[in-house]
């Protein structure tokens, strides 16, 4: 009986134990990720988003637009397709949600964050490449979701914002992101964190100036005060090539270069007969870096919708392909050419050919060639500048950026032709396949890759 | 202590009541017949005892008013027997489970009568699973438990297999039944260490269990069977019995076998072409992907004396270094030796037969109050791929022992060390089907060498690969690399090692205070670490600079039940048994993921010697624990009830509480005094219903949302990942948590009927069961403009409903021979009912084109991809080039899921000899043969040498085409509902040429899934699973001192026959998981023959 009773008294003890331990067992704040952190501040969201958005830029927004402005062509798979302006809508969900889901994301919540700490400069940051990401959507999908936008659980399926009011908001932003670069502290300040500019908020200022300009410019068909305000806006502008804005990638393997990974991985992207060609004839010594010879040894380009064999054509040069190469978000040049054309409209023809030979200038140094020959050629003045020679050498110097596709669009400089067998060159994206499946309500069917933005008239 | 006691007391008092009358007797094993050494014998209501001797004899002194002598030994029933006026008492001791009725082992390990259950529980004995031959256990369930489906993912050594109990029931979330060991619940994921659809084949954790331990297993297949265990058995779950001393008091035995394995079926191969392109010869050195070159019968190799350029020839020997027989030319070359033809090498050459061994010795012993087995295992498995192994030692303790009469205490502890090397397989330019099955006829990956190892066979001279695409690529140094690389250069210069430690261990107590009341706690544990090295050696295709990979496992799991047992007969008419438990559970996972890319070194490979290294980091933690119950009511011996109760706290849903519930009952109606007349005829007869609702939680860390590290790019390059430039970087997930995630909620229901009859010599259990899984969670697809990607959800549901049944026929019977056959059919039909709003299909697994999903209103696992237009009568739409026209969206196609199943045993038996065989049918279920697809576009396939230069009419309607040359749709309003349809104008009449452009290009259309249609095929098998003869030699010839030895021969999967074009058909590029159904340059099957031994001392 003594032993039933010791048995009875060890089991219950064990059995309020085991109660015991149970009670603390199970505590939700064991649920907690211990991989990836609940919270981290701007300076560890900014390089990110800076990385994501440029690579956008010299990947997927890159190689398309570049293949329909003939400065590549794609001849094999996929590629060969966008050559010929078929585009699937799903060959266009990554870099959709990328913008969105990452880039845009991210940046409203470094503006969030920048606000509770009192770190304008920041906010700032988060504004300007807020306005550049909103300016691209729109210049290739025209309406896109802003204002409903990235408000999770609270809205799965945002609304479309006219395009012509997100415009709008990119000024604005702009211009708050100006005011808060001119604040004089920062409670938080970027510094290494910042991979465009390592934190020098001055180059960051010009940089919402220059971004103010060209999105006035591409209202240039759209609103008649469009060219002043680009000309205005011009002032304070990137002023020098050290100014640039743009995200350098390096040579560890994790950080390459787009252009340059693609370029080893995939390879089906070519130079464009168009761009080669125009370069031979006016001897441009930026073909140099631009492209490499064929296997012939001479610089070649594929025709549009006719591809040639990858050997025999040139492909992508040093300058904008190596590994550690930079993708230009914009630069001194584009404002020298936004000031050319603005000024020009403005009958300042002097300004004009002024503001158009050191764009030609600032482009050589970027490549890092010189040919006196050539820019002697090229140089123009009050008497023979035209807004042909503004934009195609604009089509030049910014080669592998956006802008050539939203000049060709405005101006239809230069005269690019369809691609073989096609009647028409596109003018912008479909909408991705997640917006017409996830956000049907909202969804806009009958788009066709031919449709217009609504500044291209 | 007590004991020590009470046998002091014991001997005290023999003495002291000496002139009192003895009883003397002996105590045999009824089932061997031999004696009984150390069983107990106690005069009841006394401490009087003894035990027996050496040959079961015992002599007790009986006090005057005893009546009664009390038998016991461990394994063996109680049993009291009457002394009445004998003085010899001689007694046969039953086995202890073996009474009456049949009992099975139910959930929680509690053995219940095989008549009070109200669901399907199918037993395997452990001599069946064995006969099997495979490594890995779950394997060697395949086609013998009715409702439980097997795929092996390859036949290499090591590899994982993949079961499943009625069917998907999770969109996300693993669907395989839980594995429960001696009550201790156990791993068994299949841990990766890289692309799903590359890499090697890992293994599932169950191949660690060694079988020679295993006694039996137990399936319980439904939400009622399992519905106590919760959430963790909601597929089911398979509980294991292990082997434990009993019977003789020390035993001794050794099994051994050693097993020949070779590939089962190849894809077959066309020989009649050549290398090249256009019907041109291309021979390896210009890099020609396809085998669309010359007829073989217009190549002969070139004469001897020829003069090779540098580059065919690099250390100037005058051997072409890609091929030792010489370069091929045509016929009208002068350089032709025609009396040289070109050879047509054997590709396949590359497998090679595969040798294992398996060696078992396990001790036991017991007495009457404890029991000890001591058991070691080895197994060394070579694979047909060379340099592929696996091995496995497997060491374990099985202890018990009465503390006191009424207190048990065990322990089982069980080391396991398992692993080997594995070769890079599927979708992966260092994969060895990739390379070995693109590889032109007219190519010898071996250049003549028979040894695999040579490297000479493989290598040029200046140790760069031999490959038939040439030297195309370069390496960061500047080395020249091939497209893909020599898969004898994958076998030993890119292996995967692993090596697993595991120690799997419970402890038991067991308290009964009175003989109605029991109450046990088992803690136990399951922790190993899986260490994996992967190295490329540079110049590989995958890794040109080389690579060292680690990647490290450390899991861990902790199990505990308290349980406690009452049955009491409450009435002459009413028994009743209640359960009550606690249980509490934890699962770690921790993951330390390594790689160092640009070795400096070459072959020396340590992270060391790697220009850049990335290292990720991983650990989750998962805790559960419940209160459960369960009650039992017996009516009248052949009407019972039973219900379980179970309340769960899961940490992964932030420790919310959920019930889970069954209820169910039987009927015997055979018992039925109204039919006990006809016993003779119907000898058992039950009806069973049941309900249950079990539940799942989600993975950890689903109810928030995080930031995750940086990176991304564009979805055609590898991209960026930080830390960028030595500058880390996060971002806020695109995943977006919820907070108000329920449990998946799976309610079934089953019926049956167990119907003995004639003697038990015919038997037949069907069950028919329909269950429905609801809340079950998924990522739910958003846009990206939402800020997110992805959010969790529940939102899925899915159904299954099937019919199984199990024939048991005895058709002959005698003293000396005896027939059983044993018959399981299953079948299973699964269906997507509902995912979230908006979301027809999820992808489980694939590529781009062809791929495995959950698709609304199709099966679970149904391959998705493009196919052909059809016009509104389903007939192939064909273009006015003669051709199929390619419909450009993607649609569903057939499901893997097969129609039925079914696994027919039969058993010779004739003496000592038993002969036995499992045929195994598998009726429909469908594989995606990717391997064979892209063969078109390369040229080997053999349709791509049978079909080259024949014409003909494609059976179809016309399309018709719009003044800009488009197809003409009918209903175009872009609503995937309703499909637009192309319009047709009647039969096609053009007859074309099949060739190049149409058998690589046009139905391959753009290499690899573009057309899935015409590669979704059908695997259905018949196949003998395995066949053994085996020879028990009689005592007579044994002697005394060996009581058993055995000799059989074995065959494991010797017989298949399937309209499969591939492989054999049972493989999944992804092993043990989620997404079956896909066939990528998978590794073949194999079949195996064994030679066995088994001793007992």
């Amino acid at each position: 009986m003594k032993s039933f009773v010791l048995k009875t008294i060890a089991v219950t003890l064990a059995g309020m134990l085991i109660f015991m331990a149970s009670c603390n067992f199970i505590d939700p704040d064991l649920n907690v990720d211990p991989n990836n952190p609940a919270e981290v501040e701007v300076n560890l969201l900014l390089p990110n988003t800076q990385v994501a958005l440029s690579y956008i830029l010299g990947g997927d927004f890159g190689r398309y637009v570049s293949i329909w402005t003939q400065h590549h062509d794609g001849i094999d798979r996929q590629h060969l397709a966008y050559s010929v302006y078929q585009i699937k809508e799903t060959e266009v969900d990554n870099a959709w949600n990328s913008l969105y889901a990452t880039v845009l994301s991210d940046l409203k919540i470094i503006r969030e964050k920048a606000a509770e700490s009192g770190s304008p400069y920041y906010a700032g940051i988060s504004k300007t490449m807020t306005a550049l990401t909103l300016g691209t959507l729109v210049d290739l999908f025209n309406d896109i979701p802003y204002s409903q936008a990235l408000q999770g659980a609270d809205d799965l399926t945002p609304a479309y914002d006219n395009a012509a009011d997100v415009y709008a908001e990119i000024q604005s932003l702009l211009d708050g992101a100006i005011t808060d670069f001119g604040s004089a502290t920062s409670t938080l300040k970027p510094g290494a964190d910042d991979l465009v500019f390592g934190g020098n908020i001055s180059k960051w200022k010009e940089t919402a100036q220059a971004l103010k300009a060209r999105y006035y410019l591409h209202l240039s068909e759209h609103d008649s005060n469009a060219y002043g305000q680009a000309l205005a806006a011009v002032t304070g502008a990137i002023s020098s090539n050290s100014n640039n804005a743009q995200v350098k990638y390096a040579e560890a393997t994790t950080s390459n270069n787009p252009w340059y990974q693609f370029e080893s991985q995939r390879g089906d992207v070519v130079m464009g007969q168009f761009f080669i060609d125009l370069m031979k004839s006016i001897n441009d010594p930026r073909i140099a870096v631009y492209a490499t010879t064929n296997s012939g040894g001479n610089y070649k380009g594929s025709p549009a919708g006719a591809p040639i064999t990858p050997d025999s054509a040139s492909r992508m040069g040093t300058l904008l392909a190596s590994t550690s190469s930079a993708v230009p978000l914009i630069t001194y040049a584009e404002v020298k050419f936004i000031e050319a054309e603005a000024a020009l409209a403005a009958g300042d023809r002097a300004r004009a050919a002024t503001a158009h030979n050191a764009a030609i200038e600032a482009s050589l140094a970027y490549c890092g060639v010189s040919d006196a020959a050539f820019v002697t050629a090229q140089t123009e003045t009050e008497a023979t500048i035209s807004l042909e020679k503004i934009l195609t050498h604009k089509y030049i110097a910014l080669y592998t950026t956006q802008e050539p596709f939203v000049d060709w669009r405005r101006k239809g400089i230069p005269a690019l032709q369809p691609a073989s067998g096609e009647s028409r060159i596109a003018t912008r994206f479909p909408y991705p396949q997640s917006e017409r499946l996830y956000n049907a309500e909202n969804y806009k069917t009958g788009v066709t890759v031919f449709d217009k933005v609504f500044w291209d008239k | 202590m007590r004991r020590i006691v009470s046998l002091l007391v014991a001997c005290f008092v023999t003495v002291a009541v000496w002139a009192q009358s003895t009883v003397t007797g002996t105590v045999t094993d009824a089932e061997s017949g031999s004696p009984i050494e150390g069983a107990a014998v106690l005069v009841k209501g006394t401490t009087a005892g003894v035990f027996t001797d050496g040959n079961g004899r015992y002599s007790v002194s009986v006090p005057a008013g005893a009546q009664t002598l009390v038998f016991t030994y461990v394994g063996k029933a109680r049993q009291e027997v009457a002394i009445g006026s004998r003085a010899v008492v001689d007694v046969l001791m039953q086995p202890e489970d073996i009474s009456m009725d049949e009992v099975v082992v139910t959930a929680l390990g509690v053995a219940k009568s095989e008549k009070a259950i109200g669901f399907a529980v199918q037993e395997v004995e452990g001599g069946e699973i064995r006969k099997a031959g495979e490594t890995n256990f779950v394997s060697a369930l395949s086609g013998k438990v009715a409702g439980l489906q097997v795929t092996s993912s390859t036949g290499t050594a090591g590899a994982s297999a993949y079961f499943q109990i009625r069917g998907a029931n999770s969109i996300n979330r693993d669907n395989q039944p839980l594995i429960i060991v001696d009550g201790m619940p156990i791993n068994n994921q299949q841990l990766r260490s890289g692309d799903a659809v590359a890499s090697v084949a890992y293994s599932n954790r169950a191949i660690d269990i060694n079988q020679a331990d295993i006694e039996s297993i137990t399936v319980l297949k439904g939400a009622a069977a399992t519905a106590i265990y919760g959430s963790q058995a909601g597929n089911g779950a398979i509980l294991i019995t292990t082997k434990k001393g009993k019977g003789s008091k020390f035993a001794v035995d050794y099994s051994g076998s050693v097993t020949r394995s070779e590939a089962n079926k190849f894809l077959e191969l066309q020989d009649q072409y050549s290398q090249g392109t256009g019907s041109r010869f291309s021979g390896p050195h210009t890099g020609n992907a396809g085998s669309w070159g010359a007829k073989l019968d217009t190549l002969f190799y070139v004469k001897p004396g020829y003069t090779y350029a540098a580059s065919q020839d690099r250390n100037g020997d005058g051997v072409y270094d890609w091929d030792k027989n010489g370069l091929l030319v045509g016929k009208s070359s002068p350089d032709a030796d025609l009396s040289n033809p070109a050879k047509q090498y054997d590709r396949y050459k590359f497998f090679q037969p595969a040798i294992s061994t398996s060696h078992n010795v396990a001790i036991s012993a017991s007495s009457q109050t404890s029991s000890v087995r001591f058991s070691l295992g080895f197994l060394d498995e070579t694979g047909i791929v060379p340099n592929n192994s696996f091995q496995r030692i497997n060491a374990s303790v099985n202890a018990e022992t009465k503390l006191w009469e009424d207190f048990t205490v065990g322990a089982n502890v069980q080391y396991v060390n398992s692993g080997g090397t594995r070769i890079e397989q599927g979708s992966n330019v260092s994969g060895v089907m990739l390379g070995l099955v693109r590889t032109p006829v007219t190519f010898d990956n071996s250049n003549g060498f028979d040894d695999p190892s040579t490297e000479a066979g493989y290598l040029f001279p200046d140790g760069l690969q031999r490959a038939y695409r040439g030297l195309t690529g370069t390496a960061p140094n500047g080395g020249r690399l091939p497209v893909y690389d020599n898969p004898y250069w994958t076998a030993y210069n890119n292996p995967l090692n692993d090596d697993v430690n595991r120690v799997i261990g419970s402890v038991s107590l067991k308290y009964t205070p009175t003989d109605w009341l029991s109450i046990s706690y088992r803690p136990g544990v399951d922790v190993y670490s899986d260490v994996r090295k992967q190295y490329f050696a540079l110049y590989s295709a995958t890794a040109p600079g080389g690579s060292v990979i680690h990647d490290i496992y450390n899991v861990r799991k902790f199990n505990a039940d308290l349980i406690v047992n009452a049955r009491r007969e409450l009435t002459d008419f009413l028994t009743a048994s209640l359960t009550l438990g606690h249980n509490m559970r934890q699962d770690e996972l921790g993951n330390v993921y390594t790689r160092g890319n640009n070795l400096t070194i070459p072959g020396f490979y340590n992270l060391s010697n790697t220009a850049s290294v990335i290292s990720t980091e991983f650990y989750s933690l998962g805790r559960n624990q419940a209160f459960f119950g369960g009650l039992d009511l017996e009516l009248l011996d052949y009407f019972f009830v039973n219900g379980t109760f179970r309340r769960e706290q899961e940490l992964s849903l932030d420790g919310r509480g959920f019930n889970y519930y069954s209820v169910g009952g039987s009927f015997i109606f055979s018992d039925l005094p109204a039919l006990k007349s006809i016993t003779n005829f119907l000898n058992y007869g039950k009806l069973r219903a049941s309900y249950g609702l079990v539940g799942l939680g989600t993975a950890a860390y689903s109810t928030n949302t995080v930031f995750v590290a940086g990176g991304g790019g564009d979805g055609w390059t590898d991209g960026i990942s930080f830390p960028f430039n030595g500058l880390s970087a996060f971002s806020f997930s695109d995943r977006l948590g919820n907070p108000d995630l329920q449990p998946e909620i799976r309610g079934s229901f089953e019926v049956g009927i167990d119907i003995r009859i004639l003697q038990n010599r015919v038997g037949l259990d069907v069950a028919y069961y329909s269950s429905r899984s609801e809340n079950v969670i998924l990522a739910v697809p958003v846009t990206g403009s939402s800020g997110f990607q992805t959010t969790v959800q529940n939102a899925a549901v899915l159904t299954n409903k099937g019919i199984e049944a199990v024939l048991t026929l005895n058709p002959v019977k005698t003293t000396d021979f005896n027939w059983d056959i044993n018959v399981n059919f299953t079948r299973n039909r699964n269906n997507v009912e509902e995912l979230a709003e908006g979301v027809t299909e999820v992808f489980l697994g694939g590529f781009t084109g062809a791929s495995t999903r959950a698709v609304v209103g199709y099966p679970y696992g149904t391959i998705f991809g493009f196919g052909f237009y059809r016009d509104a009568n389903g007939e192939r739409v064909i273009g006015d080039d003669g051709f199929p026209v390619l419909d450009p969206n993607e649609k569903a196609f057939a499901s893997a899921l097969p129609d039925y199943q079914v696994g027919i045993r039969n058993t010779l038996s004739f003496k000592g000899i038993s002969l036995s065989g499992l045929i195994d049918i598998k009726q429909g279920g469908y594989l995606w043969n990717g391997t064979r697809s892209a063969l078109y576009f390369f040229g080997t396939a053999k349709e791509a040498g049978d079909l080259r230069g024949t014409q003909t009419v494609f059976d179809g309607n016309v399309a018709t085409y719009d003044s800009e040359g488009n197809i003409v749709l009918a209903d175009h309003d872009n609503n995937p509902a309703t499909p637009d349809l192309p319009v047709t104008s009647g039969a096609n009449a053009t007859e074309v040429t099949l060739g190049e452009s149409w058998l690589r290009l046009g139905n391959a259309n753009g290499f690899f899934g573009d057309n899935t249609e015409d590669f979704v095929e059908e695997a259905s098998w018949f196949r003998v699973r395995d066949i053994s003869l085996s020879y028990a030699l009689p005592k007579s010839i044994l002697g005394s001192r060996i009581k058993g030895l055995s000799v059989t021969l074995s065959g494991r999967n010797v017989f298949l026959s399937t309209p499969y074009k591939g492989i054999d058909p049972e493989t999944n590029l992804y092993g043990a998981s989620n997404a079956q159904g896909l066939d990528y340059f998978n590794m073949p099957n194999t079949k195996s023959y064994t030679a066995a031994l088994n001793l007992s001392f």
